[in-house]
């Protein structure tokens, strides 16, 4: 054989070699939020999933909201990726998101999700863009052993907010150098305002456009800031300053009581103090109506090159793969049982009473980001902000936030209006949002 | 063109590609998008000179506005003097210059990032170092970035760090003036201090201008410290405390990449231009009798 010949044919194997298989590509890129502990994880149940499907997920580490926006703008977005509330809409408006509904009308998972997980995916144009990947309710974490040594009843499922002011209250010890306080009784995250918000039945309106704040909610803003006046809880704004995490504060006796999100795996695997968990304190003789979120979810490109593959690994995500499970947004997973055998510390904290009362006493999710609608929460959250701050500092009153809430208000509505006028949103949405602004008071 | 030409510009032409494609291109666009109501996931539409005008009756605009100007008043002239005052210390004869000089040039080729995050941690109010040291001396620490009045001096602060930068550019222009004068005026009876101010002040005024042009566009430009320090967690709580670290890039970001308002942010790209533009031009107009230069005299 002629060298060039040789070298030719070599070539034209070597090429045949490199030739992509005819088959389809089914790749599915995942943006993958969570801890590179996580994601480690996550990937031998990923090779099973490959095994046995042969979609193969690839893990793309999710690296910030804005990148992600930005690979979607330029036509790079992954194939499933998590979505927030506050901006699903934006984006399901924008045509970026494929519509799960008619593919979910079929599907086992559908049936499978607890009903406020359905609810809390259903969009203004009837779609449906994202499915919730977890839920949570909060609780209030507390000390046992300081309440015992202060000879305080641990709370019951019947506490009230007086019962908590008073253990705070009780808990609280000055006698640092100086008159420091050594320890808070409580600290309340200030996002969690608007679950005690929602346990004194403040009337809280889904997907508003304008800012509201009835008696029921200035009532509880009221009783905030009377934990830090009479020094039972920390200025939010020292604790609130990255570098602290409030879980520090409860394992270094620095509070009694913390409220945060149940089930929370941090928290359960890393206290080592005495440490309980009990369900929101009532207002008054007012029926419970705990915090329950389904916010956030997962959401498939509407540029995804392979829709069923998408779906199919959505579906897994949500209801198979193993680091996931067991997943509270299940109905048919007897959930406490199972988060109890995967967590055994968390067997006689109170766990398992918090999750029960607030699946028998759902309240949904409050919070700002998700109550307000996609094309408010921007305007809104920016101007009611820096009222806030100012009431945390001392620089305003309550009176003077809720006379605030109009001029916000017409704020707001001068967005809403010019994002109207924006000749890039669908139809469907553009009436929705036409219609509620037209309805809303002027 | 002559056969030189063509050759000066093949070797020139990969950075001016670069600047072509990569610099100019975009600042054009962005120019463009800037007179559309352009989202980050839709095609721009024309809209003319409304995002300007929608500037001018925008409140946010002129906070960040004031809070860019308020920092760069305070973190300008406070940098100029920290790095001229290391840099006549580091011009002294002393044992271990090369280490000192080392030592305070480092952390301005640290991360932004990174310092901010250990800032962060000296800001604490509870657990900060700074607050710790206040309190062993009797004072009660500010509430640093949580405070609206504390939170730009905090950033200024934290700038001040890396002054190191600054003070090699003024240490390059002591040890180009010539011994001579000094020497010679010191013979003539005066003092350091009457030296420092009638020699070496003017033989370095080239770099002092250097520094304060750099320092002004920094300033104005700031963005890092502020988004990883006051960056916020919650929606609207971006720019600290009652905003009072919205600067005008914090804000440009915001409005871009959080509300998709790319026609705007783009806008505020120009405008911003426009003034750290006419800040330089200024002060090379207030320069223009007061700086020296050496080359220049007869």
């Amino acid at each position: 054989m002629r060298p060039l010949t040789g070298i030719l044919l070599s070539l034209a194997l070597l090429l045949a070699g490199c030739r992509r298989s005819s088959g389809p590509d089914r790749t599915i890129v995942y943006n993958c939020a969570a801890s590179t502990a996580d994601m480690a994880a996550l990937r031998p149940a990923q090779e099973q999933f490959f095994a046995r499907t042969g979609i193969r997920v690839k893990l793309n580490p999710f690296s910030g909201e804005e990148k992600l926006y930005a690979m979607i703008a330029a036509g790079q977005a992954p194939d499933v990726f998590y979505t927030n509330s506050a901006v699903r809409d934006r984006l399901a408006a924008e045509g970026r998101l494929l519509d799960l509904r008619p593919w979910l009308e079929t599907d086992p998972l559908w049936r499978r999700l607890r009903p406020e997980v359905r609810a809390a995916a259903a969009s203004a144009d009837g779609g449906v863009y994202s499915l919730s990947n977890w839920s949570q309710t909060c609780g209030v974490y507390y000390n046992r052993a300081l309440f015992a040594a202060a000879g305080i009843p641990a709370p019951t499922a019947d506490w009230t907010w007086a019962d908590l002011r008073a253990a705070a209250k009780a808990l609280t010890k000055v006698g640092g150098p100086g008159g420091r306080t050594e320890r808070y009784g409580i600290f309340i995250p200030a996002h969690f305002i608007e679950a005690l918000e929602q346990m004194n039945h403040a009337p809280l309106e889904k997907d508003a456009l304008f800012l509201t704040i009835p008696p029921e909610a200035r009532e509880v803003y009221a009783e905030y800031l009377g934990l830090i006046r009479a020094g039972a809880m920390p200025d939010v704004r020292r604790v609130q300053a990255l570098g602290m995490q409030a879980a520090q504060m409860l394992e270094s006796g620095r509070v009694a009581m913390l409220v945060e999100a149940v089930p929370h795996a941090g928290l359960a695997e890393t206290l080592t103090i005495d440490w309980a968990v009990a369900p929101l304190p009532r207002f008054g003789g007012k029926e419970p109506r705990y915090f329950r979120s389904a916010s956030g979810g997962l959401s498939i490109s509407a540029a995804t090159k392979n829709p069923a593959d998408a779906r199919r690994t959505l579906t897994w995500l949500i209801g198979e793969a193993a680091p996931y499970q067991p997943n509270p947004v299940l109905a048919d997973v007897p959930f406490v049982a199972a988060w109890e055998e995967k967590y055994p510390r968390l067997r006689g904290r109170g766990f398992r009473e918090v999750w029960e009362l607030s699946e028998r006493h759902p309240g949904g999710d409050p919070r700002y980001f998700v109550r307000f609608a996609s094309w408010a929460m921007g305007p809104v959250m920016s101007r009611f902000q820096p009222w806030l701050d100012r009431l945390w500092s001392g620089d305003a009153t309550l009176d003077q936030v809720v006379a605030a809430v109009p001029g916000v208000n017409a704020g707001v509505r001068q967005d809403l209006e010019r994002q109207l006028r924006s000749q890039s949103l669908r139809p469907a949405w553009k009436a929705a949002l036409e219609h509620e602004l037209s309805a809303a008071p002027k | 063109m002559k056969a030189e030409h063509r050759q000066g510009w093949l070797f020139v032409s990969p950075w001016v590609i670069g600047f072509l494609l990569l610099t100019a291109g975009p600042m054009l666009y962005s120019l463009y998008l800037s007179f559309t109501a352009a989202s980050l996931l839709s095609p721009p539409e024309w809209v003319g000179l409304e995002n300007y005008r929608r500037l001018a009756s925008d409140p946010l605009f002129y906070r960040s506005l004031g809070n860019t100007a308020v920092y760069a008043l305070m973190g300008v002239p406070a940098g100029l003097l920290l790095s001229l005052g290391l840099a006549l210390l580091l011009n002294a004869p002393v044992r271990g210059q090369g280490f000192f000089r080392t030592l305070f040039f480092l952390p301005s080729v640290t991360n932004t990032v990174a310092l901010s995050l250990l800032w962060l941690w000296l800001l604490n109010p509870e657990f900060g170092l700074l607050n710790a040291g206040l309190r062993g001396c009797g004072l009660a620490g500010p509430l640093w970035l949580q405070s609206e009045a504390w939170a730009k001096p905090a950033l200024v602060l934290m700038s001040l760090w890396t002054a190191g930068g600054q003070a090699v550019i003024f240490l390059a222009a002591l040890q180009g003036v010539p011994r001579e004068l000094t020497e010679a005026a010191a013979i003539d009876g005066a003092g350091p201090v009457r030296r420092f101010f009638t020699i070496t002040l003017p033989m370095i005024s080239p770099a002092l201008l250097f520094n304060l042009i750099m320092g002004l566009v920094g300033a104005l430009q700031v963005f890092t410290s502020a988004f990883v320090m006051t960056g916020g967690v919650q929606p609207g709580s971006e720019g600290g405390p009652n905003q009072a670290t919205l600067f005008i890039v914090l804000y440009l970001y915001k409005k871009a990449f959080q509300e998709f308002e790319m026609g705007y942010a783009s806008a505020l790209a120009w405008v911003l231009f426009a003034l750290i533009t006419a800040c330089t031009a200024l002060a090379f107009r207030l320069a223009r009798e007061r700086v020296h230069y050496e080359s220049a005299t007869p």
